[in-house]
C-alpha cells in the first residue's frame, strides 16, 4: 500500500479483508449467453444480418424496423439511412461491388438493436459491455465499434475494417 | 447514470450511469474503506449564498454509499401516494443530471411499510410499462403515478419508473442489453448494482424519451405491446413540473483536496435565474450551448470531441487519451493511473464563437482508492475517443447548471449547461 500523496493519520476503521465480490450474478456470461443463443435461433437467416448484410438485408431491416428509407452516395458506397419511429436513425454503409455492408452507424433517443444491427458481430459487442461498463470502445482486426452517449442521445458506428473500400476514409462512418 | 452507470458489486466502480448518462466505472477489486482509512476530514458545504434552509435547496452528499463505489452523489427523495401524506422517503438516490426522470427500486417500495403507488394509466392503456436503456444496461419496469417532494419542493403526479426484473424476454428486440438489476434481486443486490437506492434524473430534457409498452397479465405470462406515448406521459423531470423554480438546477459541490476526501456536502438548487428566489443566479457562469441531443464540443489533445457532455452521474472524467495508463494495480477498470498525478487542459466550446479553458488533474486511481475516501475531483477513465464526458470531478470547487428544454432563463431558452470557472 502506497503512502498517500498527503501525511495523514491512518486508523484501522473496518476489519481488513473484506469479501470481495468481483461481480454480481447477472453480469456472468452463463445466464444471458444462453438466452443469446436462443435469441440467435430464431433469428438466424439469410436476410437478417446489417453488418456483413447485403442490399436485400437492408430492405429486410427497413421492413422490420417499419422504417422510412433514404439512400446517398459516398466513394465506392452507398449509404443507406433508415429512420425508425422511435427516432433512431440507422445508417448502413454497403460497398457496391461487392454488395456488402461493411459499416453501420446509429443516433437516436434509444439504442438501436443491436443483435439484428451487429448480427455476427454481436457477440464481440455483448462481451465489451459487460467488460467496460461504460459504453464501447473496440479496435480489433474484426472490429471498430464506438458506443457512447445518454438516455435521448446515443451514438455510436461500428465497422469491419478488413471490409473497408480503400476510397473511404474510415472517419467518414459517423 | 450514464449515468447510467453500477456494475460491479465491489467497493468502487467508474461510474457513468449513462441513462442518459450515468456513467459509473466500478472497481473490481476490495479498495477503498474495506481495509483502512485515513483520517480525512469530510469536506462541508461550499462558500454559497444558497443555504440548506432555502425552500429551493435540497443537501447532496458525495460519501460512502450502500454499496461503497466513489463519487456517487445521493439525495433523498420523498414518493407519496399523489395528493395526500401517504409517502415515503428513499435515502441514497443518485441525483443524475444526465438523465431524466424519477427511478426506484419496486422492491423498496414494497417493503414494510409499503407505498402502493398508482399506476400510470393513458387512455386504454392501463399497464404501462418502461424499458429505459443505460449505455450498457436497461432498467426495466411499471410506471406509477407519484408526487416527489425534494427539498420542500413538490412536483405533482409524476410519472416514475420502479424497477424490476421481470422483462419479458421476447422484448428484447425492441429493449436490448442487460437488465439492470438481475432475477434474482434482493434490496441489497439492488444497492450493490446501481450503490444507490434510484436514480433522481434531473437532466436537460423534461421527458425521458425511452420505449413503453402496454402489458396484460401477470410476469411470466405477460403479453405486451410497445405503445408510443407523448412526451408529456412519459417519465418526466420532476423539476420541470415544480410550480416555481422549475427551469433546471445547480449544482453546487466544494472544493476537494488532491488526497479526496471521505464524504462531501453540497447543494442541489432549484430553478436557474428565478424571481422566486434569490441564491440561484447565473451570474457569470459560462454558458455552454448544446445540440439537440444535449452535446457540445470539447478539444482535448487537438481533438474535437463533439459528443461532449457534463454529467453527475459519471464518478469520473472519462475520455480517450491513449497515453494514461490504465491497468490499474487494484482492478479499477477503465480508470485512469497514471504514476504522477497529470495536470491537464481541454477547451470547452460554449458556442460558435468562444471557448474556455479547463484545467483537471488526473490522478493514479489506484492512489487515491487507499485510503476510505469516496469524494474526488482528479479521477478519470477512458472512454471512446468522440466524447468527452465531465462527471462529478468537474463538479467540485464550481457551480453547474442544467436548464431544461423549453425553459426560459433570463433571455436565454434550454437546454443549455453553464459552469463558473
Amino acid at each position: 500500500m502506497q503512502t498517500p500523496a498527503q501525511a495523514t493519520t491512518r486508523r484501522s476503521v473496518e476489519p481488513k479483508g473484506t469479501p470481495c465480490r468481483a461481480e454480481l450474478p447477472f453480469w456472468r456470461p452463463a445466464i444471458w449467453r444462453s438466452a443469446l443463443l436462443g435469441g440467435l435461433l430464431l433469428l438466424a437467416g439469410p436476410t437478417w444480418a446489417a453488418l456483413g448484410g447485403n442490399l436485400a438485408a437492408i430492405a429486410s431491416d427497413q421492413q422490420a424496423w417499419q422504417a422510412t428509407h433514404s439512400t446517398s452516395t459516398l466513394p465506392g458506397t452507398s449509404l443507406h439511412t433508415l429512420t425508425l419511429p422511435n427516432g433512431v436513425t440507422v445508417r448502413q454503409y454497403l460497398d457496391t461491388s461487392t454488395d456488402t455492408v461493411f459499416a453501420v452507424a446509429w443516433e437516436g433517443p434509444v439504442l438501436p438493436d443491436f443483435q439484428r444491427l451487429l448480427a455476427n458481430q454481436f457477440g464481440a459487442y455483448q462481451d465489451a459491455v459487460r467488460a467496460q461498463k461504460r459504453g464501447v470502445h473496440l479496435k480489433t482486426n474484426d472490429l471498430v465499434m464506438d458506443s457512447g452517449g445518454m438516455m435521448r442521445a446515443f451514438s455510436g458506428r461500428a465497422y469491419l475494417p478488413a471490409r473497408l473500400p480503400a476510397a473511404l476514409n474510415a472517419s467518414e462512418i459517423r | 447514470m450514464h449515468s447510467l452507470q453500477r456494475w460491479i458489486q465491489s467497493a468502487l466502480r467508474p461510474a457513468m450511469y449513462l441513462v442518459a448518462s450515468i456513467l459509473l466505472l466500478t472497481l473490481s477489486a476490495c479498495g477503498g474503506g474495506s481495509s483502512s482509512e485515513s483520517s480525512t476530514t469530510p469536506v462541508g458545504f461550499p462558500v454559497s449564498v444558497a443555504t440548506q434552509l432555502d425552500s429551493n435547496v435540497a443537501v447532496v452528499t458525495v460519501k460512502r454509499g450502500p454499496a461503497s463505489n466513489v463519487n456517487i452523489p445521493y439525495v433523498s427523495v420523498t414518493v407519496c401516494i399523489p395528493g395526500t401524506t401517504s409517502c415515503k422517503t428513499i435515502d441514497n438516490v443518485l441525483l443524475d443530471t444526465g438523465s431524466t426522470g424519477l427511478r426506484l427500486f419496486a422492491n423498496d417500495l414494497n417493503a414494510a411499510p409499503a407505498l402502493a403507488l398508482p399506476p400510470h394509466q393513458v387512455g386504454s392503456n392501463t399497464g404501462i410499462y418502461e424499458c429505459a436503456q443505460f449505455l450498457n444496461a436497461k432498467a426495466w419496469g411499471a410506471v406509477k403515478k407519484a408526487d416527489i417532494v425534494i427539498g420542500s419542493k413538490r412536483a405533482a403526479n409524476v410519472p416514475v419508473q420502479l424497477i424490476n426484473t421481470n422483462f419479458p424476454s421476447a422484448l428484447e428486440s425492441s429493449c436490448g442489453g442487460d437488465l439492470m438489476i438481475p432475477p434474482t434481486a434482493t434490496a441489497q443486490v439492488n444497492q450493490n448494482v446501481l450503490s444507490a437506492n434510484g436514480i433522481l434524473g434531473t437532466g436537460l430534457f423534461v421527458n425521458d424519451g425511452q420505449t413503453y409498452f402496454n402489458c396484460a397479465g401477470t410476469y411470466p405470462l405477460q403479453t405486451c405491446g410497445e405503445i408510443s406515448l407523448p412526451a408529456n406521459q412519459q417519465v418526466q423531470n420532476p423539476v420541470a413540473l415544480f410550480d416555481t423554480d422549475n427551469n433546471g438546477v445547480i449544482v453546487q459541490l466544494p472544493a476537494l483536496p488532491d488526497s479526496g476526501t471521505s464524504s462531501a456536502l453540497g447543494y442541489l438548487i432549484f430553478g436557474i435565474d428565478t424571481a422566486q428566489s434569490n441564491n440561484n443566479a447565473l451570474g457569470s457562469a459560462h454558458v455552454v450551448t448544446v445540440n439537440s441531443m444535449g452535446r457540445f464540443t470539447t478539444r482535448y489533445n487537438n481533438l474535437d470531441r463533439t459528443d461532449s457532455f457534463i454529467d453527475s452521474g459519471s464518478n469520473g472524467l472519462f475520455f480517450d487519451d491513449p497515453d494514461l495508463p490504465t491497468n490499474c494495480a487494484l482492478g479499477a477498470t477503465g480508470f485512469f493511473c497514471p504514476t504522477t498525478a497529470q495536470p491537464l487542459s481541454a477547451i470547452i466550446r460554449l458556442n460558435n464563437f468562444s471557448s474556455i479553458m479547463v484545467n483537471f488533474t488526473i490522478a493514479n486511481s489506484d492512489t487515491l482508492f487507499q485510503g476510505g475516501r469516496y469524494a474526488f475531483d482528479n479521477l478519470g477513465g477512458a472512454l471512446s475517443a468522440n466524447t468527452f464526458d465531465w462527471g462529478l470531478p468537474f463538479f467540485f470547487g464550481r457551480s453547474v447548471y442544467t436548464a431544461i428544454e423549453g425553459k426560459t432563463v433570463g433571455n436565454r431558452v434550454g437546454p443549455f449547461y453553464a459552469f463558473t470557472n
